[in-house]
């Protein structure tokens, strides 16, 4: 149990925070009724916090530990939960605004980097990255946020502190499985003219792409299926918006798609120079996990039209006008 | 006639693809409304081949029916290959087809001479204009100027595209003169200087334009113009088809980059893929060499090298055990070990193992803390490389190994596995003896594909290596340098 005082780091800042501390106070009560064990009111020594998977969860879960007075030992999506002995746990409410509080309590002290680290981390499918950001926080809010600016180190130099080392890993992985979604996410027109594209992500990085391609493809409509975390990315006259989604909405292809990916094997397979083969290389470049989603991969090959073209046609200089 | 978009896709991008530049980088260009499409400084890569390179753009010829004979040209006019050609509309809509399902970064155009350099700039120029102005495309075209063309057309096609290139093709002018006499160093060197100058010149009346002037309020002009080939251009060159050395073709590029304002020069290691009497044969594809190429050269652009520290006369090949920066270093040993906590960044980036991103995150890292083995390891340095070079603190890192040439030279030998060369460019093959094992067993395995594709003739001579052969060929030759 750390000492600290009553809501920590996260008052100050902006205006609407002065009420902070009263509406903790009020809330507490209330929110205890969720715990399922520990007395009322007073801080569980040994608990796990469970939230919903999603960054705003997260956020809510590290702001709720100050409220409680806790220092939880894991940070679980609600799903994944198995209690340690002895442990208790919190479900904690999803919260937008207390969300947004610790964003502000975090680039207050640390800039909008910090605030961008944690985020990043906190998209990634580790078990652990929910209490890794965890101590990110505290150790940003409750160690470096005492001293005054000036004898602030700057927080992601620290490459080498044990609460820093894990997130900035976290989201370097992160921001590589986001890089690998803009290269290898594969789009689909959908009669209707939608254009669908459906990936799994070993981190749930939609968002980090929707500005992206969403600035790249404009006023086309599109539609990014995360089937691993069931999370759709839409988007629309170059604005777009997140939502949850159970399963991918069945819509045909419109007719030319065939097409159009075959047309692409095609391209894919005469691109290759064969005294180059390098099989190993090409994996390294692009996971095997990420195949199954990638048209040229997963594709029955198209040869024959290759093939043809090679072989069946005269040596057509004829075909050229002029 | 009818071939199908498919069928003429099949037989342009296999004749376009031994072209090795395939970059989408060197512009930012943000998502704008109305416009599809947008660039990044780094580019991204969307696809790679069997062989481990990338796949950014849609790398096809406008058409494959040329006219002139270069003899190492697998669309040279006496060769006999099926024909095709995009009409500009079909390859503007299948560019834009890709482009939408994210296939593709842009489009990287290039063509055989039909009928005149002139007439194929046009459909050239014809394909980009529907595709910026009708289908308000605002990715990346990169387009190959061909050598020839009228210095109107050229910049046509320079203010509709983000990168321009003219192929150099060969070392030298005397190669030029063997393989492709119909093309000369000056109808190359032309344009080329064309494209700097209309880049610097763009480049000037842009800054002008953001320049106040007056006090009157500035009006902006009625309708803005593309940049010209904001990109820069490039230039790429075979290796191995011809007698020049490592050292005549470094100081050909490191002259291009000084005169000629380069972004890249590409190297293509010689693939055979014609038969002709004037070209080598029976010599391994050298891919290794290709790779100790692009090493050298990015030790020119990012590491403040210069040709005559890379490679000089006694030596005018590069080595192929060592790296040509530990080269340096194993004849440098003076200037050895380096305390990594004190040494400026110029030392930094001399010791084999930290790269240009190593050297700045050292300087940045030593601010705060003394570094030694552990954190060096943290901050991403080869370690394994560097330690031969370096004091952490006064403490020799390499103790155990002699700081001999010899001793080092064991330790750092480094068999090339098939590394990258070049951020997103060509990336290199395995070892050759397995290639070509490869390549046997693929021979094996599959004759017929073999024969139906006449690209891969060739491939069981390619495994009996003569090397005298190579050495046969390696007289000396005039350098050419650009005026
Ligand atoms: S001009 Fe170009 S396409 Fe034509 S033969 Fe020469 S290299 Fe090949």
């Amino acid at each position: 149990m750390i000492p600290m005082q009553a809501h920590g780091g996260f008052a100050g800042g902006g205006g609407a925070d002065g009420a902070g501390g009263e509406l903790a106070a009020r809330k507490r009560p209330q929110a205890s009724l969720d715990a399922p064990s520990g007395p009322q009111g007073a801080p569980l020594p040994c608990v796990a916090y469970l939230y919903d998977g999603t960054a705003e969860g997260l956020f809510s879960a590290i702001f709720d530990a100050y409220v409680f007075h806790e220092d939880p030992e894991d940070f679980f999506c609600d799903g994944s939960y198995q209690p340690r002995l002895g442990q208790s746990s919190r479900v904690i409410a999803t919260d937008e605004e207390k969300a947004l509080r610790v964003r502000r309590g975090l680039v207050r002290v640390g800039g909008s980097k910090v605030f961008r680290a944690a985020l990043h981390a906190s998209l990634s499918d580790d078990p652990q990255a929910g209490a890794a950001v965890y101590r990110f926080v505290r150790y940003v809010m409750d160690d470096l946020g005492k001293r005054p600016s000036s004898a602030r180190p700057s927080v992601m130099g620290q490459l080498a502190h044990p609460c820093v080392a894990p997130v900035a890993s976290l989201e370097r992985q992160v921001l590589n499985e986001a890089h690998r979604m803009k290269q290898f996410l594969r789009f689909r027109q959908k009669e209707g003219g939608l254009w669908v594209a459906v990936c799994n992500p070993n981190a749930n990085v939609i968002p980090l792409v929707m500005d992206h391609f969403s600035g790249r493809f404009n006023t086309q409509p599109f539609a990014i299926y995360d089937e691993v975390h069931r999370v759709v990315g839409i988007s629309q006259d170059g604005r777009w918006r997140l939502s949850r989604a159970s399963a991918e909405a069945e819509l045909a292809d419109c007719a030319a798609e065939e097409l159009m990916a075959q047309a692409w094997c095609v391209y894919y397979d005469s691109a290759s120079i064969d005294v180059r083969y390098h099989p190993e290389l090409r994996r390294q470049f692009m996971p095997m996990r990420l195949w199954g989603n990638i048209t040229e991969m997963s594709r029955p090959r198209a040869h024959a039209i290759g093939e043809a073209a090679m072989s069946g046609l005269p040596n057509a200089a004829a075909l050229i006008d002029g | 006639m009818g071939l199908s978009v498919a069928e003429k896709l099949s037989i342009l991008a296999d004749a376009a693809k031994y072209d090795v530049a395939c970059t989408s980088s060197g512009i930012d260009r943000s998502a704008k409304r109305g416009l599809v499409g947008s660039a990044s400084q780094a580019g991204c890569c969307h696809s790679f081949t069997p062989d481990g390179r990338c796949i950014t753009l849609l790398k096809v010829l406008m058409t494959n029916a040329c006219i002139y004979d270069c003899a190492y040209c697998v669309n040279r006019c006496s060769n006999e290959v099926p024909r095709a050609s995009f009409a500009p509309q079909e390859l503007a809509d299948l560019t834009m087809a890709f482009y939408r399902r994210n296939y593709i970064e842009g489009l990287f155009l290039s063509s055989g001479v039909v009928g005149n350099p002139d007439r194929t700039t046009e459909l050239m120029v014809e394909t980009l204009r529907l595709l910026r102005e009708e289908h308000r495309f605002n990715g990346y075209i990169h387009a190959k100027a061909v050598p020839g063309t009228s210095p109107e057309l050229v910049e046509r096609l320079g203010y509709l595209s983000d990168r321009l290139s003219v192929n150099l093709e060969l070392p030298s002018q005397r190669s030029l003169a063997l393989l492709a006499p119909q093309k000369s160093k000056q109808a190359i060197f032309d344009p080329m200087a064309q494209i700097r100058d209309s880049i610097a010149q763009d480049g000037e009346t842009r800054a002008i334009g953001r320049t106040r002037t007056t006090y009157y309020p500035q009006k902006a002009p009625a309708r803005k113009r593309r940049a010209f080939s904001p990109a820069g251009q490039s230039t790429q060159m075979i290796i191995g088809a011809t007698p020049e050395t490592d050292l005549s073709v470094l100081s050909l590029s490191a002259a291009l980059y000084r005169t000629m304002g380069l972004k890249r020069v590409f190297f293509s290691a010689y693939v055979p893929a014609v038969q002709d009497p004037r070209l080598p044969s029976g010599v391994p594809v050298q891919l290794n060499r290709e790779h100790r190429l692009y090493q050298a050269d990015w030790l020119m652009r990012f590491y403040k090298f210069d040709v005559t520290e890379i490679i000089d006369g006694r030596n005018p090949m590069l080595d192929l055990e060592v790296d040509p920066k530990a080269n340096w270093a194993l004849n440098h040993l003076e200037c050895f070990p380096v305390e990594v906590n004190t040494a400026p960044l110029e030392m930094l980036l001399r010791v084999p193992g930290i790269g240009p991103k190593g050297a700045r995150l050292i300087l940045k890292a030593r601010r705060t803390c003394c570094l030694r083995e552990p954190e060096l390891r943290k901050l991403g340095i080869a370690f394994k490389r560097a330690r031969y070079f370096i004091t952490c603190n006064g403490f020799y890192m390499g103790a155990g190994t002699e700081f001999t040439p010899q001793a080092l030279r064991a330790r750092l030998r480094a068999p090339i596995d098939g590394g990258s060369h070049g951020a997103r460019s060509a990336k290199v093959s395995a070892g050759q003896r397995t290639l070509f094992e490869v390549a046997a067993e693929r021979a094996g395995a599959e004759p017929q594909a073999l024969e139906s594709a006449p690209l891969r003739a060739g491939l069981p001579e390619a495994r009996t290596v003569v090397p005298e052969l190579t050495r046969l060929w390696q007289a000396p030759v005039a350098q050419a340098v650009p005026r």
